[in-house]
Protein backbone atom coordinates (compact mmCIF):
# COMPACT_ATOMS: atom_id res chain seq x y z
CA UNK A 1 0.00 0.00 0.00
CA UNK A 2 1.48 3.40 -0.71
CA UNK A 3 -0.36 6.87 0.08
CA UNK A 4 -2.59 7.14 -2.92
CA UNK A 5 -4.35 4.27 -1.49
CA UNK A 6 -5.11 6.45 1.98
CA UNK A 7 -6.11 9.46 1.96
CA UNK A 8 -5.01 11.86 5.33
CA UNK A 9 -8.48 11.91 6.79
CA UNK A 10 -7.96 8.09 6.97
CA UNK A 11 -4.52 8.75 8.01
CA UNK A 12 -5.95 10.90 11.02
CA UNK A 13 -8.67 8.32 11.89
CA UNK A 14 -5.94 5.89 12.14
CA UNK A 15 -3.93 8.20 14.49
CA UNK A 16 -7.20 9.02 16.50
CA UNK A 17 -8.44 4.70 16.54
CA UNK A 18 -4.35 4.04 17.82
CA UNK A 19 -4.92 7.15 20.63
CA UNK A 20 -8.38 5.90 21.52
CA UNK A 21 -6.98 2.18 21.87
CA UNK A 22 -3.95 3.10 24.38
CA UNK A 23 -6.14 4.93 26.57
CA UNK A 24 -8.32 2.02 26.69
CA UNK A 25 -5.54 0.17 27.44
CA UNK A 26 -4.58 2.95 30.44
CA UNK A 27 -7.89 2.65 31.78
CA UNK A 28 -7.80 -1.32 31.89
CA UNK A 29 -3.51 -0.92 33.67
CA UNK A 30 -5.06 0.98 36.51
CA UNK A 31 -3.68 -0.99 39.70
CA UNK A 32 -5.38 -1.32 42.52
CA UNK A 33 -3.94 0.04 46.44
CA UNK A 34 -3.60 -3.59 47.47
CA UNK A 35 -1.39 -4.30 44.12
CA UNK A 36 1.21 -2.05 44.62
CA UNK A 37 1.48 -3.07 48.57
CA UNK A 38 1.97 -6.67 47.14
CA UNK A 39 4.90 -5.59 45.49
CA UNK A 40 6.43 -3.49 48.46
CA UNK A 41 5.68 -6.47 50.71
CA UNK A 42 7.92 -8.75 48.08
CA UNK A 43 10.99 -6.77 48.69
CA UNK A 44 10.43 -6.14 52.30
CA UNK A 45 10.15 -10.26 53.09
CA UNK A 46 13.14 -9.79 50.28
CA UNK A 47 15.46 -7.38 52.04
CA UNK A 48 14.33 -8.41 55.56
CA UNK A 49 15.23 -12.24 55.25
CA UNK A 50 18.93 -11.01 53.80
CA UNK A 51 19.01 -9.11 57.20
CA UNK A 52 18.22 -11.99 59.75
CA UNK A 53 20.51 -14.86 58.76
CA UNK A 54 21.36 -16.77 56.11
CA UNK A 55 18.45 -19.70 56.65
CA UNK A 56 16.28 -16.61 56.76
CA UNK A 57 17.26 -15.36 53.43
CA UNK A 58 16.92 -18.95 51.77
CA UNK A 59 13.40 -19.41 52.98
CA UNK A 60 12.70 -15.48 52.31
CA UNK A 61 14.03 -16.03 48.73
CA UNK A 62 11.36 -18.85 48.42
CA UNK A 63 8.56 -16.94 49.54
CA UNK A 64 9.40 -14.54 47.12
CA UNK A 65 9.88 -16.50 43.91
CA UNK A 66 5.54 -18.15 45.26
CA UNK A 67 4.62 -14.06 45.64
CA UNK A 68 5.71 -13.36 42.68
CA UNK A 69 4.31 -16.09 40.87
CA UNK A 70 1.03 -15.25 42.36
CA UNK A 71 1.43 -12.31 41.54
CA UNK A 72 2.53 -12.23 37.35
CA UNK A 73 -0.75 -14.86 37.52
CA UNK A 74 -3.51 -12.47 39.03
CA UNK A 75 -2.10 -10.12 36.67
CA UNK A 76 -2.34 -12.06 33.64
CA UNK A 77 -6.12 -13.14 34.72
CA UNK A 78 -6.88 -9.44 35.92
CA UNK A 79 -5.69 -7.22 33.69
CA UNK A 80 -5.36 -9.56 30.43
CA UNK A 81 -1.97 -8.78 29.21
CA UNK A 82 1.77 -8.67 30.82
CA UNK A 83 3.62 -5.65 30.89
CA UNK A 84 7.54 -6.24 31.65
CA UNK A 85 9.07 -3.86 34.42
CA UNK A 86 12.25 -3.56 32.22
CA UNK A 87 10.00 -1.95 28.90
CA UNK A 88 11.16 0.54 27.08
CA UNK A 89 9.87 4.30 27.25
CA UNK A 90 9.35 6.70 30.07
CA UNK A 91 9.39 3.85 32.94
CA UNK A 92 12.90 2.87 32.22
CA UNK A 93 14.74 5.48 33.85
CA UNK A 94 12.20 4.91 37.13
CA UNK A 95 13.05 1.10 36.88
CA UNK A 96 16.59 1.49 36.42
CA UNK A 97 16.26 3.96 39.73
CA UNK A 98 14.71 1.13 42.02
CA UNK A 99 17.18 -1.56 40.84
CA UNK A 100 19.63 0.88 42.03
CA UNK A 101 18.27 1.53 45.38
CA UNK A 102 17.46 -1.44 45.79
CA UNK A 103 21.17 -2.78 45.20
CA UNK A 104 21.97 -0.12 48.17
CA UNK A 105 19.53 -2.03 50.52
CA UNK A 106 20.33 -5.80 49.95
CA UNK A 107 23.70 -4.50 50.54
CA UNK A 108 22.87 -2.82 53.62
CA UNK A 109 20.78 -5.49 54.80
CA UNK A 110 24.38 -7.69 54.34
CA UNK A 111 25.43 -5.54 56.29
CA UNK A 112 23.26 -5.64 58.83
CA UNK A 113 23.73 -9.21 59.11
CA UNK A 114 27.51 -9.17 59.12
CA UNK A 115 27.52 -7.12 61.89
CA UNK A 116 25.07 -8.31 64.40
CA UNK A 117 22.30 -5.27 64.24
CA UNK A 118 19.20 -5.22 66.38
CA UNK A 119 16.25 -7.40 65.09
CA UNK A 120 14.10 -4.06 65.30
CA UNK A 121 16.65 -2.24 63.45
CA UNK A 122 16.10 -5.13 60.55
CA UNK A 123 12.53 -4.97 60.65
CA UNK A 124 12.99 -0.83 59.88
CA UNK A 125 14.91 -1.65 56.72
CA UNK A 126 12.23 -4.12 55.08
CA UNK A 127 9.52 -1.48 56.39
CA UNK A 128 11.93 1.09 54.43
CA UNK A 129 11.99 -1.50 51.54
CA UNK A 130 8.41 -1.81 51.76
CA UNK A 131 7.53 1.72 51.66
CA UNK A 132 9.99 2.16 48.98
CA UNK A 133 8.71 -0.42 46.55
CA UNK A 134 5.08 0.40 47.39
CA UNK A 135 5.99 4.04 46.45
CA UNK A 136 7.89 2.81 43.12
CA UNK A 137 4.74 0.86 42.31
CA UNK A 138 2.54 4.03 42.32
CA UNK A 139 5.07 6.17 40.13
CA UNK A 140 5.81 3.16 37.77
CA UNK A 141 2.13 2.68 37.15
CA UNK A 142 1.42 6.49 36.81
CA UNK A 143 4.28 7.11 34.41
CA UNK A 144 2.98 4.00 32.36
CA UNK A 145 -0.29 5.15 32.09
CA UNK A 146 0.16 8.79 31.42
CA UNK A 147 3.30 7.63 28.58
CA UNK A 148 0.13 5.30 27.12
CA UNK A 149 -2.53 8.29 27.62
CA UNK A 150 0.18 10.63 25.43
CA UNK A 151 -0.12 13.07 28.59
CA UNK A 152 3.76 14.63 29.55
CA UNK B 1 7.70 14.15 -2.89
CA UNK B 2 8.44 10.62 -1.49
CA UNK B 3 6.14 8.44 -1.12
CA UNK B 4 5.17 7.07 2.62
CA UNK B 5 5.21 3.56 3.03
CA UNK B 6 1.98 2.09 5.11
CA UNK B 7 2.00 -1.15 6.16
CA UNK B 8 -0.77 -3.30 4.12
CA UNK B 9 -0.28 -5.85 6.75
CA UNK B 10 -1.20 -3.40 9.59
CA UNK B 11 -3.92 -1.23 7.72
CA UNK B 12 -7.03 -3.08 8.84
CA UNK B 13 -8.30 -0.70 12.17
CA UNK B 14 -8.42 -4.29 13.96
CA UNK B 15 -5.05 -5.08 13.09
CA UNK B 16 -3.81 -1.22 14.27
CA UNK B 17 -5.48 -2.16 17.63
CA UNK B 18 -3.40 -5.31 18.17
CA UNK B 19 -0.36 -3.46 17.04
CA UNK B 20 -0.94 -1.06 19.25
CA UNK B 21 -1.35 -2.82 22.14
CA UNK B 22 1.16 -5.35 21.25
CA UNK B 23 4.05 -1.82 21.04
CA UNK B 24 2.91 -0.93 24.81
CA UNK B 25 2.85 -4.58 26.79
CA UNK B 26 4.71 -7.79 26.28
CA UNK B 27 1.72 -10.15 25.64
CA UNK B 28 -2.05 -9.69 25.35
CA UNK B 29 -4.40 -12.16 25.77
CA UNK B 30 -6.76 -13.34 23.44
CA UNK B 31 -10.00 -12.54 25.09
CA UNK B 32 -8.56 -8.91 25.68
CA UNK B 33 -7.39 -8.51 22.47
CA UNK B 34 -11.08 -9.17 21.48
CA UNK B 35 -12.58 -7.02 23.69
CA UNK B 36 -10.25 -3.76 22.98
CA UNK B 37 -11.07 -4.38 19.12
CA UNK B 38 -14.80 -5.53 19.67
CA UNK B 39 -14.70 -8.44 16.87
CA UNK B 40 -15.57 -11.38 16.89
CA UNK B 41 -13.66 -14.87 17.76
CA UNK B 42 -13.55 -15.84 14.38
CA UNK B 43 -12.29 -12.41 13.24
CA UNK B 44 -9.58 -11.74 15.38
CA UNK B 45 -8.74 -15.34 14.73
CA UNK B 46 -8.16 -14.38 11.37
CA UNK B 47 -6.54 -10.71 12.20
CA UNK B 48 -4.50 -12.83 14.32
CA UNK B 49 -3.18 -15.48 11.66
CA UNK B 50 -2.63 -13.27 9.14
CA UNK B 51 -0.48 -11.00 11.57
CA UNK B 52 1.60 -14.19 12.08
CA UNK B 53 1.60 -15.38 8.75
CA UNK B 54 3.20 -11.62 7.87
CA UNK B 55 6.06 -12.51 10.53
CA UNK B 56 4.75 -9.68 12.84
CA UNK B 57 3.63 -11.65 16.07
CA UNK B 58 3.81 -15.06 17.91
CA UNK B 59 1.23 -17.04 19.39
CA UNK B 60 1.86 -19.00 22.69
CA UNK B 61 -0.85 -21.36 24.36
CA UNK B 62 -0.52 -21.02 28.26
CA UNK B 63 -2.58 -22.94 30.56
CA UNK B 64 -4.38 -20.59 33.21
CA UNK B 65 -7.68 -21.30 35.65
CA UNK B 66 -7.55 -24.22 33.88
CA UNK B 67 -7.53 -23.47 30.56
CA UNK B 68 -5.64 -23.03 27.64
CA UNK B 69 -5.33 -19.58 26.81
CA UNK B 70 -3.93 -18.00 23.60
CA UNK B 71 -1.09 -14.70 24.08
CA UNK B 72 0.08 -13.02 21.24
CA UNK B 73 3.04 -10.97 21.33
CA UNK B 74 4.96 -8.67 18.71
CA UNK B 75 8.33 -10.14 17.16
CA UNK B 76 11.05 -7.74 16.47
CA UNK B 77 9.79 -7.11 12.78
CA UNK B 78 6.40 -6.37 14.13
CA UNK B 79 7.48 -3.84 16.69
CA UNK B 80 9.89 -2.15 13.75
CA UNK B 81 6.85 -2.28 11.36
CA UNK B 82 4.86 -0.78 13.45
CA UNK B 83 7.45 2.17 14.83
CA UNK B 84 7.38 2.62 10.29
CA UNK B 85 3.51 2.33 9.85
CA UNK B 86 3.19 4.90 12.55
CA UNK B 87 5.59 7.20 11.58
CA UNK B 88 3.69 6.84 7.80
CA UNK B 89 0.51 7.79 9.08
CA UNK B 90 2.08 11.12 11.47
CA UNK B 91 3.86 12.06 7.61
CA UNK B 92 0.55 11.50 5.80
CA UNK B 93 -1.42 14.14 8.50
CA UNK B 94 1.45 16.42 8.28
CA UNK B 95 1.83 16.74 4.82
CA UNK B 96 -1.76 17.46 4.57
CA UNK B 97 -1.38 19.67 7.42
CA UNK B 98 1.20 21.80 5.66
CA UNK B 99 -0.75 21.72 2.32
CA UNK B 100 -3.93 23.63 3.79
CA UNK B 101 -1.56 25.94 5.75
CA UNK B 102 0.56 26.90 2.44
CA UNK B 103 -2.89 27.62 0.84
Amino acid sequence: MNRETMSPADARAALDKVGMTRTQMAAICNCPPWRHAAFGLIFAVLIGSISISGTAQVIGTAVVLVLTGLLVAHDRVRYGVFVNGYRRGATLPLTLTYVGVMIVLVVTAMFMRLNGFTLLSKLALAAIALALATAVSVKWSRVFRRELEGRP
Amino acid sequence: MTPVALDPHLHAPARLQIATVLANVSSAEFAKLREITAVSDSVLSKHLAALVEAGYIRLTKTPLDGRQRTWASFTRAGRKAFAAHMRALQALVASAEQAVAAQ
